[in-house]
């Protein structure tokens, strides 16, 4: 599958920035204090192409979704935060099953994208480099 | 480890062995072992990479890109679809899975016997019991270390006991686990005693040769009698595999009677009668810091409604896991974010009467599996114990993650009502599926099984499957201990039939 055309990154961008967006003065950084790049190079490279595929066909939709949702004739770019917060909300609380997905397929990898950076992933603290092992023999598990 | 890497098989490579074992997943490696310390030369074809624990990823996406099939998102389609998660990497799903071990339950054990008498006679239950006695052993499993255990498991305990449920710490294959979190990314410290930490160096140690990053496309039959595999090795090189006595399968449910099917062995009900565990989830937040992602992955669990086949678990995943299962979006996603620490997710798993079928569909495999009505109600009952269990135990507000339903709950007469009112379309649920069973089961009538009770194909001589294809039915519970047990029969089997 060919990479994402320059229009195409601007919509999943978009996408994205609104499933986490940013707020100044916080320390948890939104989608748009971030640069992933090197995420979206090894989705191009690791992820199977159906996942791939399915992750633009979500993009696709979404962007062009507010005309049927909200009455728009924008792209979901070109909407106001609060129109991207209220068109994601009823999409997700669509009784179409497939539009639910579409924003769930969004969703994970947005949520993949986000805390593979390292910002996000010091201020969560999980443990990413446990301490070598101790030279002094434990007491084994029961 | 006598490894060698498929990518490096650039040309063809013909070898033969005795015994060629496909998959090196608790089956695979279990039967591999067995055969090996017999003195058989004994070759294991694994479709993922070798990878060592010091370079398994911390992140939840590296981690799947690297050690699962498909990046976790294969699907078992159907209402709902279903992503499957299976490991593929040298070692298989015991790389990257929770190291429950279960033993097989007596009962279960009984259902099969009282449907197929012959089962007993040529397995017997004194044996199975020997059999994981010995696994037991090998892999140091014992109940979770409450030291290391963290406070997602703790919090499941009080929750149950609230609801005066049964529960117990998990019984895990670890040895002086330290409680990193890690499990279902691999660990990086090697604690866990998954197949490559354990069987397979040993087989290694007998003489086993591991060819990693190869995926077997065909399996070889001369006169209705297995003679070896054909596998498209990494590096584009054609590897041709003999085996003089066996070839043994263990690619799990799914690839196991697809690749039958593919090579054209196609007889009786493979790939049929397809059984699993569905999981659904539960999210609660509490006043404070849990950190689901610390401590055992899975260290304790609710027995006390497994005979109507619901089995609970603590659940712990790596940051994106644990942020996806809040549901919300936007603003609200965000503000739910910031207190991700105070998240907990517990999980239940269903003994599903449902069945399904796994068929080759060109290079990949097409998976339908169907919940039933009586399922649906089960599921039903799993989200409002799980969802009382969190209240209980302190949860300021839950969120049970069901279309169409209150997002969030916040009192128990709420929640239990969810077990009358919760909707019964399977569509409104976010299911996973675990453990797989049935689809090359074992019986001793052909038309109605794929192996008999000796693990030998029915028709064609030479051919095993070691892996949970054959379990009659799914078990409710966690099945490595007892596909391990199995597996080391087969490999009995195939050494006395030789």
């Amino acid at each position: 599958m060919t990479s994402w055309t320059r229009a195409e990154r601007r919509w999943r961008d978009a996408l994205l920035a609104a499933m986490i967006p940013a707020r100044t003065g916080e320390q948890l950084p939104g989608f748009e204090d971030l640069d992933m790049g090197p995420f979206w190079d090894d989705v191009r490279r690791t992820a199977p192409p159906l996942l791939r595929f399915a992750l633009r066909l979500a993009v696709w939709a979404l962007t062009w979704l507010p005309l049927l949702v909200l009455g728009r004739p924008s792209s979901f770019g070109g909407l106001s935060r609060p129109d991207q917060d209220r068109m994601l909300r009823r999409v997700t609380a669509s009784r179409s099953y497939l539009l639910r997905q579409l924003v769930q397929t969004v969703r994970v990898m947005a949520c993949f994208a986000y805390f593979r950076a390292p910002e996000v992933r010091t201020y969560f603290a999980p443990n990413d480099h446990p301490e070598p092992e101790p030279s002094a023999p434990e007491t084994p598990s029961p | 480890m006598n490894v060698i890497d498929g990518t490096d098989l650039t040309t063809s490579h013909d070898d033969d062995f005795d015994v060629v074992v496909v998959g090196s997943g608790p089956a695979g490696a279990a039967a591999a072992r067995t055969l090996a310390r017999s003195g058989a030369r004994v070759a294991v074809v694994e479709e993922g990479p070798w990878v060592e624990p010091g370079d398994f990823p911390a992140d939840g996406f590296s981690a799947m890109s690297k050690l699962y099939r498909d990046m976790g998102a294969s699907v078992m389609m159907g209402r709902p679809p279903m992503p499957v998660l299976q490991g593929r990497v040298v070692g298989g799903t015991s790389v990257v899975n929770g190291a429950i071990s279960w033993r097989l339950p007596k009962d279960v054990y009984d259902e099969w016997v009282r449907a197929d008498p012959a089962l007993d006679d040529a397995l017997g239950w004194h044996r199975i019991e020997e059999a994981l006695d010995e696994v037991e052993s090998d892999l140091s499993i014992g109940p979770t270390d409450p030291t290391i255990s963290g406070a997602n498991n703790a919090l499941l305990a009080k929750g149950a006991d609230a609801l005066q449920l049964a529960h117990r710490p998990i019984r895990r294959n670890v040895a002086r686990c330290r409680g990193l979190g890690r499990c279902l990314q691999g660990c990086p410290q090697g604690r866990k005693m998954s197949m490559d930490q354990s069987y397979l160096p040993e087989a290694c140690d007998q003489g086993a040769v591991i060819f990693s990053s190869t995926r077997v496309e065909q399996v070889e039959v001369r006169s209705q009698r297995a003679t070896g595999v054909v596998a498209h090795a990494a590096g584009g090189g054609r590897v041709r595999l003999g085996a003089h006595t066996a070839v043994v399968m263990a690619a799990s449910a799914i690839q196991t009677p697809a690749l039958l099917i593919r090579s054209g062995i196609n007889h009786g009900p493979v790939g049929d009668h397809l059984q699993c565990h569905p999981g659904v989830s539960v999210a609660g937040r509490f006043g404070e810091p849990v950190r689901i992602w610390c401590g055992a992955t899975q260290g304790h669990e609710v027995i006390g409604l497994r005979s109507e086949g619901l089995k609970f678990e603590a659940l712990g995943y790596d940051l994106p896991i644990a942020a996806m299962r809040l549901k919300s979006i936007g603003e609200r996603f965000r503000d739910e974010l910031s207190t991700l620490d105070r998240w907990c997710q517990w999980g239940a798993a269903l003994r599903a009467e449902g069945a399904g079928r796994v068929r080759p569909a060109g290079t990949r495999t097409r998976v339908r599996f169907a919940l039933t009505d009586g399922d649906m109600v089960k599921l039903r009952r799993a989200v409002q114990v799980l969802g009382e269990m969190l209240l209980a135990a302190g949860a300021e507000v839950v969120t049970p993650g069901v279309f169409g339903w209150h997002e969030r709950v916040r009192d128990a007469d709420t929640m239990a009502s969810f077990g009358k009112g919760g909707p019964l379309d399977p569509r409104a649920y976010t299911l996973a599926a675990t453990h797989l069973f049935g689809t090359c089961r074992m019986g001793s009538d052909p038309r109605r099984s794929v192996v008999g009770p000796d693990f030998g194909h029915h028709r064609i001589r030479g051919l095993y499957v070691a892996d949970s294809s054959v379990f009659p039915s799914n078990i409710g519970v966690n099945p490595q201990s007892s596909i391990i047990a199995f597996a080391r029969l087969c490999g009995e089997r195939v050494l006395a039939a030789s």
